[in-house]
């Protein structure tokens, strides 16, 4: 968080207990810090009143703790705006299950976050709010779909920020910024209340700057996933050979995938065949679920063409890709987690874009860029695994680089493991720091 | 015959087993789609047809040959019960 509160959940906890600040005075610095740097970053569909309290009785995991979501999540009469428009009242809505469990914590939800529409696209261009601007530099290209979530966590609006990935949504942005994505395992956090793009493959993720944010929120809507105890030295493994990496990303990430994974696997093929399984479901899932929107000509460019490939995508292809699901599943988790239970996978594979080369109708677009966004990313969620993207290091121009962690089926515990020992050993508490302050 | 009819004739992407099986769907879905939306969409559909014969799986050349019984809800609760299993 900013400079004069404790940059962790726990310190802030902490801090509160020992009554190094009141409660009041938090919440009434947390808001205003969101609302000035919400409206500099562009990243606020919304605010959300706060009613500041002294009462300090009943202290809960996430008491006055600052978060915001992305715009995908319902809230109590209101209707999430999507990526469309800055939402609207909708009485006799209820607060999603995500949401409501971390009010029930404690938590402040100070407002939703700006997203890339209907939650389908790499980056966080839109047409019709303002795009979000990256902390680390505004020329800098923001990732998508939970661009918000990843920059008001990237510039201190907030601890941590829940968002959605169907194919990276929450690593890719979280990697432009410079912040921690974890994308948990299908299925473990309620996606209801969350307005779905591709049911199969949609989880619910949370961003944050460091490990400890991460495993505190995910404590509170997962608590059996964070009692379980790590009872052995974690065995790791990686995976480089035939991936396509630019030089300057293969020169940081390799020396950390030979250092911390133990050993080397080859998921060359599971990697291809999982990767095409997920773009087929994810065009079909698309199609039906905006089927009425691409009809009358209200969807957004890229839910129109996605959609449209899967509208006419043969359903038999999908039934078979869902029957198949399991089989694949279970081959690679055989494969890959026979001698690890960490594996630490490539999910950066060139520097953080500008804005001019991956935002579509810019000068300098370019097509390749903006895939290689999310070249990596959605094969794990077909596979229904966690994945924590983490950064590692820097480029020559002192931007992030990120790689993702991948676990078995509920064992996100594993990956705060490995990810606490990176965090420690590479780029400390605080993150990667913005080099170039908006 | 249309200018348009003859490009349309001259598209490989016709010849698909899985061709006249598309354009159903897409017609009993209600979307007016141009000859030059039509052909994106063959040439995604043969993309991702060939990207996963490439991995091993030959299903997607005669989508008639799969058996085509609905059980989607099952197989995603199955799989859900099947990840449950590593908690």
């Amino acid at each position: 968080m900013s400079s004069s509160l404790p940059h962790t959940i726990l310190a802030l906890r902490s801090a509160l207990e020992r009554g190094d600040i009141g409660l009041k005075e938090s919440i009434t610095h947390q808001f205003e810090r969101f609302a000035a740097m919400g409206r500099r970053l562009q990243t606020v569909t919304e605010y959300f009143a706060q009613e500041p309290s002294n009462e300090l009785s009943d202290l809960q995991p996430l008491t006055g703790v600052a978060l915001a979501h992305k715009d995908i999540f319902d809230i109590e009469d209101r209707a999430p705006g999507l990526g469309r428009d800055r939402g609207h009242a909708k009485p006799g809505l209820q607060t999603a299950r995500a949401i409501a469990t971390l009010d029930q914590a404690g938590a402040l939800n100070l407002g939703a976050l700006t997203m890339a529409e209907d939650a389908c696209a790499a980056t966080g261009q839109t047409a019709n709010l303002p795009t979000p601007l990256n902390p680390l530099g505004k020329h800098l290209a923001v990732g998508g779909s939970s661009s918000g979530s990843a920059v008001a966590v990237a510039a201190g609006m907030v601890y941590a920020s829940l968002g959605t990935d169907t194919a990276g949504s929450v690593r890719i942005p979280s990697m432009t910024c410079g912040v921690m994505g974890l994308k948990t395992t299908h299925g473990l956090i309620s996606t209801q209340g969350v307005s779905p793009l591709s049911p199969s493959l949609d989880s619910v993720g949370i961003l944050a700057r460091n490990v400890q944010d991460l495993s505190c929120v995910l404590g509170v809507l997962a608590k059996d996933i964070r009692s379980k105890a790590v009872a052995h030295p974690l065995r790791t493994a990686f995976w480089l050979d035939g991936v396509n990496l630019d030089d300057q990303i293969r020169g940081v990430v390799e020396p950390v995938f030979i250092q911390y994974g133990q050993n080397p696997l080859n998921l060359t093929e599971h990697e291809q065949r999982a990767t095409a399984l997920q773009q087929l479901v994810m065009a079909y899932e698309t199609g039906q679920t905006h089927q009425m929107r691409i009809a009358q000509g209200l969807a957004c460019q890229q839910v129109c063409a996605l959609g449209t490939i899967g509208l006419a995508t043969p359903r038999a292809w999908f039934n078979q890709a869902l029957s198949i699901r399991q089989q694949c599943t279970h081959a690679f988790i055989d494969d890959a987690f026979a001698q690890a239970d960490v594996l630490i996978l490539p999910l950066q594979v060139a520097p953080v874009p500008h804005t001019d080369e991956v935002y579509t109708g810019t000068s300098a677009f370019e097509p390749a860029k903006l895939l290689a966004l999310h070249r990596y990313c959605g094969w794990i969620n077909y596979l229904g695994l966690p994945a924590l993207s983490i950064p590692v290091g820097r480029d020559s121009r002192g931007l992030p680089v990120s790689i993702q962690l991948v676990a078995r089926p509920f064992h996100e515990h594993h990956l705060f493991v490995v990810a606490q020992q990176l965090q420690q050993d590479l780029i400390g508490e605080d993150g990667i720091k913005p080099v170039c302050q908006i | 015959m249309s200018s348009m009819d003859t490009t349309q004739q001259n598209n490989p992407d016709d010849q698909k087993p899985w061709h006249k099986l598309s354009s159903q769907q897409l017609s009993q879905s209600g979307l007016q789609i141009s000859d030059i939306q039509q052909r994106k969409i063959d040439k995604s559909l043969t993309r991702l047809s060939s990207a996963l014969k490439s991995a091993g799986l030959n299903w997607t050349e005669d989508p008639s040959r799969i058996d085509d019984a609905d059980t989607t809800e099952q197989d995603k609760e199955t799989f859900e019960t099947y990840l449950a299993t590593y908690r």
